[in-house]
């Protein structure tokens, strides 16, 4: 090919080129936007664990693990996590338990019951998650929360119950307020399969609750680890419902790394545990979805 | 075993699917429903199967009328044109299936499955998963999958369309000597001709969710009852013609016996079309307009001065004697034409 065959070096020409010849030219925008806003100060946060930093300067020529190792040998830190780990944990199978029988309906269900479905697990998602939690309050509330006033107005219980600031209204805001995230993976998946395959089963002899469990069921598995997957990592970091709707004494990972930084203002010491959180959470999700590999070496072909 | 099925009407919506269908299958008989696409021959599989109820008339497979008993409780193989293989489970575990749901011991489970895997010559295949088979050989694993319940009927819904061209021809005989084989009463759907001629005892031509004509490869070609069938299977001239007193003239100097009276189609096979060079005087004859040639035979066009062409299929040996252009003269014997009521006419 002769250079006059090539398009002329424009930038329009130079430009299509770019796109046609593939690569990662068209993520370019969206790489540098994350590198400098986001992978930038995540690592200058992270360095803040391993320097010394007095009133607001870091110290130039100090680098330590003491910090970690501070951290690490701390019981405290152990009961934080496991309470962070714990809260996500139950959280996120709740969700799945609440969110599989809803998407399933949603295949079964008409064309206006889906609308009325997807409208109803997206519309939440419009206010803000702090709105939301806010709502919680008001529901699980003292002597006039919604709860317990209508208790004691049908005089089924005398003294209001104490909902508010304990796991249990943790569990619960959180649950609802992630709840989305585990309906529309599993919307996508069941929506997708293939309906002959249940057909197959019911004529091979198997009973409708049989076909739901030997063969929906594993076949919208990627649904579920994907689901999983994105609603443990937000129910593990998020420390705005265990800050409100667990009170002033009751703390996670994520609300302590919160006091650390905006205020105790000790960097160092949150900027390890922000390291730790996300570390951590990052290896979760990353077990979470090898297990599921594991259980859908069926689709490798596919890939 | 023997299937019989009466009066079957389907509706879907204001679509009236199958118009009171009547089919009778003998044990052992390997029937196909063939029709183009939208005729109702897969609804009507499907009633067979149970996945579609009938808004009329009934389904017996063997002494028990069947018509509203539910999949699972029928035994009655399906083969699904996409297969429908578990993509979760290994082959094996396809197969033992049914056996699984039918609590049947592991041991017995693989070892029966095995058995059958042999039966399609696929049982070093047990292992793998679906996604990594062949269409070919998906296939088989579906017909295995079927034929390991010993069902009473083998359903196959347009089981050979994925397969590309040769394999397909293949998987056809192989499938008639297993079904065979096997000696269980299988139906076929198909919209694929050569297909129903090639692997069926008989064919059930389906048109408007109606059976137009059922019978053996043979008969359905040498003497379709409809214009539809006539046109449906293989190549056909239609000619409008009509019959008075029990005949009918074809062409000049060509009578045949019709049983009908008043406005007939003939249907002539083209290959049944002799061509010879015209003689003095005015017999059956025309211009060639078109000729090709197709592979061990060469197809003509002849004007005849109707509004449609005759088309002629000469062996190519004496066949190449004739050009376009030139004047023919065309004979038939009176035993290879076959005269039909036209379509709105036929009930």
């Amino acid at each position: 090919m002769t250079a006059a065959a090539r398009p002329a070096n424009t930038f329009g020409g130079g430009f299509a080129r770019m796109l046609s010849r593939g690569g990662l030219w068209p993520a370019l925008p969206a790489i540098v936007f994350l590198t400098v806003f986001f992978a930038m100060p995540l690592a200058v946060l992270f360095a803040f664990g391993f320097v010394t930093i007095e009133r607001g300067v870091v110290q130039p020529g100090t680098f330590t693990f003491q910090y970690f190792i501070d951290t690490l040998s701390d019981d405290l830190f152990w009961k934080v996590w496991w309470r962070s780990f714990w809260v996500g944990t139950v959280s996120t199978v709740l969700c799945l338990f609440l969110a599989y029988p809803l998407a399933y309906v949603y295949t079964l269900v008409g064309r206006f019951w889906q609308t009325v479905i997807l409208v109803v697990t997206i519309s939440p998602l419009l206010t803000s998650a702090l709105v939301r939690t806010y709502a919680w309050l008001v529901i699980l509330g003292g002597r006039r929360g919604v709860i317990n006033s209508m208790l004691i107005e049908l005089d089924l219980i005398e003294r209001p119950i104490r909902f508010l600031f304990s796991d249990f209204a943790v569990i619960v805001g959180m649950t609802q307020i992630h709840l989305p995230f585990m309906i529309l993976p599993l919307i996508t998946v069941l929506s997708a399969r293939d309906r002959t395959l249940e057909q197959a089963s019911l004529g091979l002899g198997a009973s409708r609750t049989e076909t739901f469990f030997r063969v929906v069921l594993p076949v919208s598995l990627p649904g579920i680890v994907a689901g999983f997957a994105l609603v443990f990592a937000i129910s593990y970091t998020n420390f705005i419902i265990p800050q409100l709707l667990g009170g002033g004494n009751y703390t996670t990972l994520a609300v302590r790394v919160y006091e650390f930084i905006v205020v105790i203002l000790d960097w160092n010491k949150g900027a390890v545990l922000a390291f730790l959180l996300l570390a951590s959470c990052f290896l979760f999700v990353l077990g979470i979805t090898y297990l599921g590999n594991l259980a859908m070496r069926w689709s490798e072909a596919d890939r | 075993m023997h299937v019989q099925i009466d009066g079957i009407d389907k509706w879907f919506g204001a679509n009236h699917v199958l118009r009171r269908c009547d089919l009778s299958v003998e044990q052992g008989e390997l029937i196909t429903l063939l029709g183009p696409s939208g005729c109702g021959k897969t609804t009507l599989l499907r009633c067979l199967a149970g996945f579609e109820l009938p808004d009329g008339g009934s389904v017996s497979i063997g002494e028990d009328n069947v018509t509203h008993l539910a999949p699972n409780h029928r035994n009655v193989g399906f083969v699904f044109q996409s297969y429908a293989l578990f993509p979760h489970l290994t082959v094996v575990e396809n197969v033992g299936y049914g056996l699984a749901v039918r609590r049947v011991s592991k041991a017995k489970r693989v070892r029966r499955a095995m058995e059958t895997l042999e039966l399609v010559g696929l049982q070093q295949f047990g292992d793998r998963y679906p996604a990594r088979l062949s269409g070919g050989q998906q296939q088989r694993v579906a017909l295995a999958r079927a034929l390991v319940l010993q069902p009473k009927v083998l359903l196959l819904d347009e089981a050979f369309n994925a397969l590309d061209a040769k394999l397909r021809v293949a998987m056809q005989v192989e499938l008639r000597k297993l079904v065979k084989k096997v000696g269980i009463t299988t139906i076929c759907v198909t919209h694929d001709q050569t297909e129903a001629l090639t692997i069926s005892d008989r064919i059930a031509v389906m048109f408007e969710g109606r059976i137009d004509q059922m019978g053996t490869p043979s008969e359905v070609y040498e003497r379709p009852c409809t214009a539809f069938v006539a046109d449906f299977l293989g190549t056909a001239n239609l000619l409008r013609r009509r019959s008075e007193g029990g005949s009918l003239e074809v062409g000049p100097g060509i009578r045949i016996s019709s049983t009908f009276d008043g406005g007939v189609i003939v249907v002539v096979r083209p290959e049944d079309v002799m061509l010879s060079q015209p003689i003095e005087g005015d017999g059956w004859g025309g211009r060639i307009t078109f000729s090709r040639l197709v592979g061990p035979s060469i197809e003509f066009e002849i004007d005849t001065g109707e509004d449609r062409p005759v088309r002629v299929l000469s062996p190519r040996r004496g066949g190449d004697r004739y050009s376009v252009g030139d004047r023919v003269a065309l004979a038939l014997s009176s035993r290879d034409a076959c005269v039909v009521l036209p379509h709105q006419e036929a009930s």
